[in-house]
């Protein structure tokens, strides 16, 4: 009973949400950490990778789960990036796990997670650097009280790791704003005077995310770029690692929620097939497939289709996922990005799902049968 | 690493598995044999290059090179087709065997090769397996089996290895520097084992392994007998080193009784060839497919230069190398510097070229590089970086944006340099094929400089001299064979069908090592020049060719003068157009016979295509009336059909018959132009046909283009492609009746001026059919209609030298603009 009532926050920290694994981790990592981190470089490359024997720890045996699926390399780079001098900017398509991989990497090198700057066009300077509680500017004049610190600023006094969502929304000449503080590590705030510079603590950096397909986003200056190690993250390109991350996700969220309801495994793999194939172009059995230019195909819309439709089939249904609500589901996602684009779909449903539902029957012919709904 | 201890009858055997292409293991077996001083050493390669040994171990043959075997099945033996067989064995500074013969040179000891012949080895592969694979280069020592299995995979997938190919760097090249000679070994051969455990015993009868492996134990077990007080080291590939074991345990009696039963099938030497060829690195890792063999010999040569210096430490000077090479202090990995001094050269040397390519590289960049690469092999758990990690360093620290954008450069870039540039060295006494010996002789006789490699240029009158037309075929018979030699800068190119008015051919050609190298690849062809062009040729027209494709063929023929060949050819090439229904393939051979019909005489050549042509041109009448709604792309190709077809009514054979039957063609033409929605273009272009043929005069040509002035908007607006066609095929109507000009005209007062901006290409493309002085002609009727002189409309002011200066920029700026897109594609 207790239990439930202290799941209150809709979304968890990682670093609350993996308390445990985190705290085994520290207590049996022999590694050696770079300054102020609080696990070693292989001690956060198995908190995101997972470790594939248990860990002895006080008697009893802990598994560490896998939480970022697709390129192990990429996250072995990452920790690499972070443990030197440079920011890591993670780039791709929208969608790719690009904020999971960095809330992953914040929570096990500084222990949190949260100290995160969301970059959007309206994003001034002052939220990057400081900014200042002007009643106790008025009052008191410039003085450290009276500084609001940005979670840049914090993470350099502090020796953590700040996060800048989305950086490439923000406009380019705010972006320039990090050109020194990644440089020289050292924040000056003249109205201080000879007390107005920041010394970033060992242990600090940046992990930024941008993806370059959305509209609105700028383009970011060579200088700035030159201060950044860049990591592509690509989508999952596996139907099967897919269907694992659709299934661990929407467990997750329906626990969660408090939703007392199986993930249906053939479900998965069904959506995970078809967004696989929509987006590669090509189906397992090798009908060429009109690609959906305008529509993010990714693993995230993936699971929130699945999500959706679970929300469904618990509060409306009789407790379990129905094609008629995964394929309206479907429907939703697409056309929230574009409506010419359902076409596309109906056509594939007409050709791939078709032939698959002769070959395959069962639950492919239910889907086959919501197509339906694609209107 | 086993070893049968020494008996009263039976010498002391050591087996020693390798990978081949393999550093470590190369410093391993070294030391192996510097401290075991074997009296013999026998090595797994093709028996019947046991004479080249000599060659290899001499001291002016310098890796990377391979052994050429080929098989001419002239009697059908591997398979009905009588096909002709070729297979290389590469060998470079760091291979395992290459070492093994050196070293047995330094000793004095006896060295051999023990597996079958070449011929006996693909003898006893099923089809498509093994060295019969369907793959244009196939590689001897290819040991896929070690490295792709579902065992493996699961493997690197435990070890956190994205391949085999990591998977054995990490383990066995890096980490195995540490480890010593018996421990290396003995982790290879339990690895081996493991991995023969997981492979099927059929695919090991298809792949012919199980007939090598008996071969190979009786071999040894021979010169143990036969060699009872000496000691004997055994060096093959790690998979077959398990199985031998097993084999020599089981006694020389059972040995000889199985070898024997293979003998009684034994192919003879006859129509087996062996040669040793100078190899380049990159053809080396082309050979390298999917998990055979090492990948990046550029990158492991340097590594192995780097080793093989560390352990000579004794010699004065490569010691002062070694100093030099130490640029980085790794503490604990001393044996591994190797591997930190390559990846810091790769990441400054990489750096290097993208500067000098874009200039947005810092030091910075660099020593990040340097960091994530050192970082990421203690992440790892590897003693030192090796390629992946470089591969990582680039791809995080160089690539500045997404991947796929940007990055594919630093990464090309990178490749490259890891695949390396070296070329091999044969010495004085390598053999040379019967091939190579023409080819130098034909050059004598031709004066072809080829004694040093500066290009040179040749002009050939090849119509006019019978001398010159003889040196046109050689080179031609050269290009075709893909030998590196001379290429064709001017001169007509029949393929294409493009400057088919030149009397003249011009060539530039270069000697180097490659060319004989590329000989001695196609030796298996023939022993001549000729004879290797002929055969390819006739291979070549063993495919499933269509029409066009035999067609392409056949002026090949031609311009290699393969005379005995022309009777073959028109008979393949009669059953191809026979077969082929495709209209667009049999215009297109068409078009080439044409060609050839109408340059026979010039090029001397005695070949009967006359009576393709008929077929062809049959074929294509029985279905041409069904193409009159082409699109526009297929305009030309019609349009070129048409005028052809009707080139060949007026093309006479021997006997002084037509090629085509006029009577048939037009009835063909008039039936398409019934057609109300025939293309316009198309249209045109069969009435200048008709009119040329005199089927009909200029009333109804002129008739039929008042049909499209006189129609609605989008109809009028054809006219300009009617004329396109019409001038294409009978551009001298013009001046034949003048009314053209006048429709010409009105056609252009009518047209609206949008109108005319969207048809001005087609218009400018039907007057491009005429000559310059015509056009002046046609423009001076045009002005004196509107009472203007033809220098009024013909010529323009001069265009403002600023006004052209800014067009030239902006051309250039294009241009530039354009390379830069077509680069990056």
């Amino acid at each position: 009973m207790n239990k439930k009532k202290e799941i209150k926050q809709l979304k968890p920290p990682v670093e609350v949400r993996y308390k445990e694994e985190l705290d085994i981790l520290k207590a049996t990592d022999t590694g050696k950490k770079p300054e102020n981190w609080v696990l070693s470089p292989k001690a956060v490359r198995t908190f995101i990778l997972g470790s594939e024997k248990p860990i002895e720890y006080e008697g009893n045996k802990y598994s560490i789960s896998k939480k970022y699926y697709g390129n192990d390399q990429l996250v072995e780079r990452c920790i690499i990036t972070l443990a030197g001098n440079r920011g890591l900017m993670l780039v791709g398509e929208p969608g790719t796990a690009k904020t999971m991989l960095s809330e992953l990497l914040s929570a096990a090198i500084s222990g949190v997670s949260t100290n995160t700057i969301q970059g959007t066009a309206g994003t001034t300077e002052d939220m990057i650097k400081y900014s200042w509680n002007y009643a106790l500017l008025l009052a008191e004049g410039p003085s450290k009280k009276a500084l609001v610190p940005s979670p840049l600023y914090t993470g350099m006094e502090k020796g953590i790791i700040t996060r800048f969502e989305e950086i490439t929304r923000t406009p380019a000449e705010i972006q320039d704003s990090l050109i020194s503080i990644l440089s020289d590590k050292i924040l000056n705030i003249p109205e201080l005077l000879d007390d107005g510079v920041i010394f970033a603590k060992p242990g600090f950096n940046i992990i930024g995310t941008a993806n370059t397909r959305d509209k609105g986003v700028n383009e970011m200056s060579s200088a700035l770029k030159r201060r950044f190690n860049f990591e592509t993250v690509m989508p999952v390109n596996r139907v099967s690692l897919e269907k694992s991350i659709i299934i661990n996700e929407v467990k997750q969220l329906a626990l969660e929620s408090g939703m007392d309801m199986e993930v249906d495994e053939n479900v998965a793999e069904i959506l995970a097939s078809t967004y696989h194939e929509l987006r590669e172009g090509i189906s397992s059995m090798g009908h060429r497939i009109d690609r959906l230019e305008n529509v993010v195909m990714s693993t995230a819309e993936a699971v929130s289709v699945y999500y959706q439709s679970m929300i469904s089939g618990y509060y409306y249904g009789d407790g379990v996922i129905t094609m008629d609500s995964l394929v309206q589901n479907l429907v939703g996602a697409v056309t929230k990005d574009s409506k010419d684009e359902l076409g596309k779909i109906r056509d594939y449903f007409n050709t791939v799902i078709r032939d698959k539902s002769e070959k395959e029957g069962g639950l492919w012919s239910e889907y086959y049968k919501a197509a339906k709904w694609l209107r | 690493m086993e070893r049968i201890l020494q008996s009263s009858e039976m010498a002391e055997i050591v087996l020693i598995p390798v990978r081949h292409h393999s550093p470590a293991c190369s410093l391993h077996l070294r030391n192996m044999i510097r401290r075991e001083k074997p009296d013999i050493i026998l090595i797994e390669g093709p028996e019947n290059a046991n004479e080249l040994i000599d060659i290899i171990a001499d001291e002016t043959t310098k890796p990377p090179f391979a052994i050429y075997y080929s098989y001419n099945d002239k009697k059908g033996i591997i398979s009905d087709k009588k096909n002709q067989y070729k297979c290389y064995y590469p060998f470079t500074d760091y291979s395992p065997e290459y070492v093994a013969i050196t070293e047995a040179y330094r000793l004095c000891a006896k060295v051999n090769f023990i597996d079958l012949t070449y011929a006996d080895i693909i003898n006893n592969q099923h089809d498509g397996m093994g060295l019969l694979k369907d793959d244009d280069k196939n590689n001897y020592n290819d040991d896929y089996l070690l490295s792709n299995n579902e065992y493996i995979v699961r493997l690197c997938e435990k070890a956190g290895t994205r391949n085999f190919d990591e998977f054995w760097e990490k383990y066995y090249e890096i980490n195995g520097l540490i480890r010593s000679d018996e421990e290396w070994f003995e982790k290879l051969y339990e690895y081996c084992k493991i991995a023969r455990e997981h492979t099927l015993y059929e695919t090991l009868i298809k792949d012919g392994d199980i007939a090598r492996e008996i071969c190979m134990a009786y071999n040894i077990l021979n010169e143990a007998v036969n060699n009872p007080s000496s000691k004997i080291m055994v060096v093959t590939g790690g998979m077959h080193t398990v199985a031998l074991y097993d084999r020599i345990t089981r006694g020389y009696t059972a040995a000889k009784k199985e070898y024997d039963d293979i003998m009684r099938h034994r192919i003879s030497n006859d129509n087996q060839a062996v040669y040793i060829i100078a190899y380049t690195e990159e053809a080396l890792a082309s050979l390298n497919g999917y998990a055979s063999g090492m990948p990046y010999p550029g990158y492991y040569e340097d590594i192995w230069r780097q080793i093989s210096l560390n352990e000579n430490d004794t010699d004065t000077e490569n010691a002062d190398k070694t100093e030099e090479l130490q640029l980085i202090d790794e503490g604990d990995n001393a044996e591994c510097s190797s591997y930190y001094n390559s990846a810091l050269s790769y990441i400054v040397n990489i750096a290097r070229k993208i500067r000098k390519e874009d200039g947005g590289l810092s030091t910075s960049d660099e020593i990040s590089a340097y960091t994530m690469a050192t970082g990421l092999a203690r992440l790892r758990g590897k003693a030192a970086p090796g390629s992946y990690e470089i591969y990582d360093a680039i791809l995080s620290c160089y690539v500045k944006g997404e991947v796929t954008t940007w990055g594919m450069k630093p990464l090309e870039i990178l490749k490259s340099e890891l695949t390396g540039k070296r070329i091999g060295k044969l010495g004085d006494r390598a053999g040379i094929a019967p091939i190579v010996e023409n080819f130098n002789e034909l050059c004598k006789k031709y004066k072809i400089d080829i004694t040093s490699t500066i290009e040179k240029e040749k002009v050939l009158s090849f119509y006019a001299k019978d001398s010159h037309r003889e040196i046109s075929r050689f080179f031609h018979r050269l290009s075709y064979l893909k030998v590196p030699f001379a290429v064709m800068t001017k001169g007509p190119n029949l393929q294409k069908r493009t400057d088919k008015n030149l009397v003249r051919e011009t060539w530039r050609y270069k000697w180097s090592g490659s060319v004989h190298a590329a000989l001695t690849d196609v030796s298996v062809y023939g022993q001549t020049i000729e004879e290797a062009a002929g055969l390819m040729a006739e291979n070549e027209l063993k495919k499933n060719l269509n029409a066009k494709e035999t067609a392409i063929l056949y002026t090949h023929v031609f311009e290699m003068g393969l005379m005995r060949y022309a009777g073959l050819m028109s008979d393949r090439l009669k059953e191809s157009v026979i077969k082929d229904n495709d209209f667009y393939s049999l215009s297109e051979a068409l078009s080439y016979f044409e060609v050839l019909i109408q340059m026979s005489s010039l090029y001397s050549f005695v070949g009967d295509i006359d009576e393709v042509t008929r077929v062809t041109v049959r074929k294509i009448l029985m279905v041409l009336k069904d193409y009159t709604r082409i699109k526009d792309e297929e305009l030309e190709l019609l349009m070129n059909t048409v005028k052809l077809i009707y080139h060949l009514t007026r093309e006479y054979d021997s006997d002084n018959i037509p090629i085509a039957d006029i009577g048939t063609f037009i009835d063909v033409l008039k039936e398409m132009i019934k057609d109300t929605d025939i293309n316009p273009g198309l249209n045109g272009c069969i009435y200048g046909v008709l009119y040329a043929t005199g089927s009909v005069d200029t009333d109804v040509v002129k008739n039929a283009a008042f049909g499209y002035l006189s129609g609605t908007r989008e109809q009028n607006k054809k006219v300009a492609a009617f004329f396109r066609g019409l001038f294409f095929s009978a551009r001298d109507i013009v001046f034949a009746d003048r009314e053209f000009i006048d429709i010409i005209d009105s056609f252009f007062e009518k047209t609206q001026a949008e109108d005319f901006m969207q048809l001005l290409p087609e218009i400018r493309m039907a007057f491009a059919f005429f000559t310059p002085l015509e056009i002046e002609r046609i423009a001076k009727t045009a002005a004196m209609m509107h009472g203007k002189g033809k220098e009024e409309i013909l010529y323009e002011d001069a265009v403002d030298t600023q006004v052209y200066e800014y067009g030239k920029m902006i051309d250039e700026y294009v241009m530039s603009e354009s390379k830069v897109i077509d680069s990056d594609r």
